[in-house]
């Protein structure tokens, strides 16, 4: 697929934003050449991406003075001599609804878990699963299947010179599945299981609907190859793309590449990097729709999650129900009903693209943000939630990451989620080129190589991160920055954040010197050479993992934090937010859980008192008419009653009121 | 960002309405490209899957080959069977028969088994507007294309009703149920109100048997309550206690009295068509209905609407357009629109956070 490629424009379809990167070869290496970004226009009034992406054109036409249409509006590729146009077109995109797949596989351990790892790179989600332990009848199953409106079926299982039978069972229940749904909206089958199955499962299922063959993702219990599944889920999205809407089918057409998963590029970045650099990589990105977090280990490690129910935008209600109240409010320096963070949510899913205006909607959104991450990090690997995880290189993208108009304040905002620990250089993608790169790497490899050899990504800076006997207030680290000739000296004390503006092009000698008990990277003294970017350096000596104390401790600490960032003007929190408040909804919710809980235990006293009395037949006959009576069905009408009593209490209060 | 998010908002314009059938329903056209619809004409015709039965017929008479199953069949496949209705057996009034448990439609017949889908539910789509299709996607709906007032929405409860548009009384919607008087001015009606929804809201609006209900916003923790009511939910602001934006009411108002297509279509993440109120408008002469302005960019003296706190809702003017990001006094700093309100303000506000309501 390798190709000779000169100039490529790349463009990613966002949920809110369409961003475009023009990429050329200059001085024999590939650089990014311009950018434009402008609001994605799927809906009213355009109702037509290509609108959108018109407009990206015509701003980096502005820029360039390329022209990339010709008169009737088709890309020009490849390059002409008169400089117009391009050899690669790519297309990424992470908007609308992900694909959904039933996965079917032989062993839930085996390649059930291959296969979840082999999704991790488009936007799927698993509606149903279906292995050979299911427990489910043929009918259940048959229902599972067909009444999850999947667009994709995933059928994996037995290794190389394995199980056969047992797959041509699945493959049978797919069958039976398959046939039974509307022609018009037949899944594609994607096969990547026992290559020795492929012809007999081809006849079988290949006559029903789109039949793909990948390579085996499992061809034996330790190996486990998921390029070629992932390559083929990658052009399922494709197809599910085009049919879906028709500019896609006819931007797909006009691109070399069709359209691809964004999340494809992280998992591919992030494996690439891991093999060619040392230290733990870690790529992040959360959309307004959908999130993606890409981690490689030093040992070769690929963690990844992309998750389509987290989002700040579209998916902030989704996000809201995954993480759960509690673990927003541990990010708020301020007291916060149950009903304002889901209003917020909801209204956040209604404008996605909006921008808090006030300070209280600064720390909220940031709450979602913060628990948003984390909670996809746990994901990928729940051992982070109590050590933390060693980086040497972070990326980060979207707006939320990367727009909030200051440097240090993005750097913060990955520090607080993530919550690293050693020496790291943090980039930012703000154009999408960490997608670029996924579409481009099977065409242009040497592009993705040299698009990151020339610090094509926006260079942040260095990030100290110590870790150990961390006291607050009292002095942790002391650096001595010698720069021009001039030797600085600065301390930092536990539970605080320094920043030291280096700029782009500038380098500095940095010596740290850490206080007894603390150490960065198992190291009390370091001495290095930092060289300038966006932000320059930062030392974090807050301590990991993060303690955020109680929501006093945090009105004081969190604004401090900003502002040591920053340097921006010190922003208080307004004592009145500090008042208790009366969660409504909270106290409603704990009255009716414990009021489930009082329905459901049958009273042992009754019991108790029965025996004395020489009843406890009887009464052990009503307790047993009872549970009998109290089905979950049954409790949930008797709790729906409940509620609908306290309803109208709230309605009476809210007349007399 | 040089061009703002819109928000229609316009006493005559044409139209676009996108009628689409639900995701997972399997539909059939009924319209052709060209053809002119009536409100209440159904454009398609759309079926939800539902549950499959398999029926182990082999088992059942004890076969031992599938084909043993052919001369015992009474039906075949596509036919619409009742519960009881004899599915195989040799006399279809006695002896060893086969019944089927439920209603539903024969949908296979094969390996000696019998598959039944139970009765799929069955959508008809109204085309909710006077107008002419202009294009169909094949089976999924078609889109109409009409000229009148327009109405965009920020949620809905997925409800649909055509009807009369009544103003809510002077107390509020509260007010109805503390008239002494057995009330039935709004039963059928689309209500208006200025004020959010609440529970009690909701429980008077369903003892008046209302036709739907505008508002401006309701607590989102109501949702569940909303969407299981049977007459159309529109918010036109959002969540919360929100105010209605005075342009909004101010249009609607002048429609009291005439049947209105209330659509509160409900969203999800991935769909980006939007609750609208529609009223077929007859145009005066002179009148020239203009379609959206696709094209419409940022400019010095478009007006605007907030959408976030603390002017939500407020409307203004464009004084400024400051080609860099401005600091805001949360912290962030954004590209921004500096902003003339008509409550006499003038302050920055992130571009990201401006609607325009109309051309």
């Amino acid at each position: 697929m390798v190709q000779d490629v000169g100039s490529i424009l790349a463009v990613d379809f966002g949920s809110v934003t369409t961003r475009a990167v023009l990429i050329d070869v200059v001085d024999g290496a590939y650089r990014l050449i311009a950018r434009a970004e402008e609001r994605t226009t799927d809906g009213f009034p355009a109702s037509d991406l290509d609108v959108g992406l018109d407009r990206v054109l015509r701003q980096l036409t502005e820029v360039t003075g390329r022209r990339f249409r010709d008169d009737n509006g088709a890309m020009i590729s490849p390059e002409r001599p008169d400089r117009s146009g391009v050899d690669l077109f790519a297309i990424t995109a992470s908007l609308g609804r992900p694909l959904q797949a039933v996965i079917v596989g032989l062993v839930p351990d085996v390649s059930i878990a291959s296969a979840l790892r082999a999704i991790e790179g488009t936007y799927i989600e698993v509606k149903a699963t279906l292995t050979l332990d299911d427990k489910r009848d043929q009918e259940e199953q048959l229902n599972a299947i067909l009444l999850s409106y999947p667009d994709v079926i995933f059928l994996v299982g037995g290794t190389e010179k394995g199980a056969e039978r047992s797959v041509l069972r699945l493959a049978e229940a797919i069958r039976l599945s398959v046939s039974l749904a509307n022609k018009a909206r037949r899944p594609i089958i994607i096969y990547a299981g026992n290559s020795a199955l492929r012809e007999p499962i081809e006849a079988l299922l290949g006559g029903l609907t789109t039949f793909i063959i990948a390579e085996n993702i499992r061809p034996s219990l330790r190996e486990e190859r998921l390029d070629s599944a992932r390559l083929k889920l990658g052009d399922a999205f494709n197809q599910y793309k085009e049919s879906r809407d028709q500019t896609f089918a006819t931007l797909s057409h006009m691109s070399q590449t069709g359209v691809l998963p964004t999340a494809q590029g992280y998992t591919i970045l992030a494996d690439y990097l891991g093999k060619t650099q040392t230290g733990g990589i870690t790529l992040i990105d959360m959309g307004s729709a959908n999130s993606t977090f890409a981690f490689s280990s030093d040992a070769g490690e690929l963690f990844s999650s992309i998750r389509p129910d987290l989002g700040l935008g579209h998916s902030a209600p989704q996000l809201l129900e995954s993480v759960g109240i509690e673990a927003l409010r541990e990010w708020l320096p301020f007291n916060i009903t149950t009903t304002e963070l889901i209003n917020y949510a909801y209204n956040k899913s209604l404008r996605p693209q909006t921008i808090p205006m006030s300070l209280r909607d600064v720390y909220i959104e940031h709450a979602f943000l913060r628990a948003g991450i984390r909670a996809m990090i746990l994901r990928a690997n729940p051992d982070w939630e109590n050590t933390p995880m060693n980086v040497a290189q972070v990326i980060m993208a979207g707006a939320a990451l990367t727009k909030t108009g200051h440097h240090a304040y993005d750097a913060l905002l990955v520090l607080d989620a993530l919550q690293p620990v050693g020496v790291m250089t943090m980039y930012q993608d703000p154009y999408a080129l960490v997608a670029a790169m996924g579409a481009i790497a099977p065409y242009a490899p040497d592009a993705v190589v040299q698009l990151l050899d020339n610090d094509n990504l926006t260079k942040l800076g260095t990030i100290f991160v110590p870790t150990g006997n961390i006291r607050k207030d009292r002095t942790a680290v002391e650096i001595i920055i010698e720069e021009n000739g001039e030797k600085l000296r600065y301390t930092v004390e536990g539970g605080h954040v320094f920043v030291y503006p280096i700029p782009v092009g500038q380098t500095v000698n940095v010596r740290v010197r850490c206080s007894g008990g603390i150490a960065i990277n198992g190291k009390r003294r370091l001495k290095m050479t930092l060289e300038g970017g966006a932000l320059g350096l930062m030392i974090d000596v807050r301590g990991r993992l993060l303690n955020l104390g109680d929501v006093n401790t945090r009105a004081v600490m969190m604004p401090q934090w900003v502002h040591e960032a920053t340097g921006d003007p010190l922003q208080e929190i307004d004592p009145k937010w500090l008042e208790s408040i009366e969660d409504v909804q909270e106290v409603a919710e704990k009255a009716r859980n414990k009021r489930r809980a009082e329905i459901r235990q049958i009273s042992p006293k009754a019991d108790k008192k029965g025996k004395g009395k020489g009843d406890k037949g009887k009464k052990s006959a009503k307790r047993e008419e009872l549970k009998e009576l109290l089905t979950d069905e049954a409790l949930e009408s008797l709790l729906d009653d409940e509620e609908d009593a306290q309803d109208e209490l709230g309605a009476l209060r809210n007349a007399l009121s | 960002m040089l061009y703002p998010e819109q928000r229609y908002l316009s006493e005559l314009t044409i139209i676009r309405r996108d009628c689409r059938l639900p995701e997972e329903a399997i539909g059939t056209i009924n319209v052709t490209e060209g053809k002119r619809v009536e409100v209440r004409d159904v454009v398609a015709h759309g079926v939800v899957p539902s549950r499959y039965l398999i029926i182990n017929a082999m088992q059942f008479f004890k076969l031992r080959k599938p084909e043993a199953l052919i001369p015992l069949l009474q039906v075949e496949e596509g036919d619409v069977v009742d519960a009881k209705h004899v599915l195989a057996g040799k006399d279809v009034k006695r002896g060893k028969r086969l019944f089927s448990d439920v209603r539903g439609v024969v949908a296979q017949i094969a390996d000696g088994r019998i598959i039944i889908q139970e009765m799929p539910e069955v959508i008809d789509l109204e085309a909710g507007v006077r107008g002419r299709v202009i294009s169909i996607e094949a089976g999924r709906g078609a889109v109409i294309e009409a000229v009148g007032a327009q109405v965009q929405g920020a949620w809905g409860n997925g409800k649909l009703s055509i009807a009369s548009l009544r103003i809510e009384p002077e107390g509020g919607i509260d007010a109805i149920s503390s008239s002494s008087t057995l009330e039935t001015r709004y039963m059928g009606s689309v209500l208006l109100t200025r004020k959010a929804i609440t529970l009690n809201t909701l429980r008077i609006l369903s003892e008046q048997n209302v036709a739907g209900v505008i508002a401006p916003s309701m607590d989102a923790n109501l949702i569940s309550r909303a969407m299981k009511v049977d007459y159309p939910i529109l918010l036109t602001e959002g969540f919360g206690n929100l105010r209605m934006t005075n342009a909004v009411y101010q249009l609607l108002n002048q429609f009291e009295g005439i049947p209105i297509t209330l659509d509160a279509f409900s969203a999800n993440r991935w769909s980006n068509r939007r609750p609208e109120v529609i009223i077929n408008v007859k145009m005066r002469e002179g009148q020239n209905p203009a379609r959206p302005n696709v094209m419409l960019g940022f400019r010095v003296g478009l007006g605007v609407k907030v959408t976030r706190a603390p002017y939500e809702g407020q409307t203004g003017q464009i004084v400024e357009l400051p080609p860099n990001p401005v600091l805001l006094d949360n912290g962030l700093r954004i590209l921004c629109a500096r902003v003339e309100l008509t409550i006499g303000e003038t302050l920055f506000i992130p571009r990201a956070n401006l609607e325009v309501l109309g051309r």
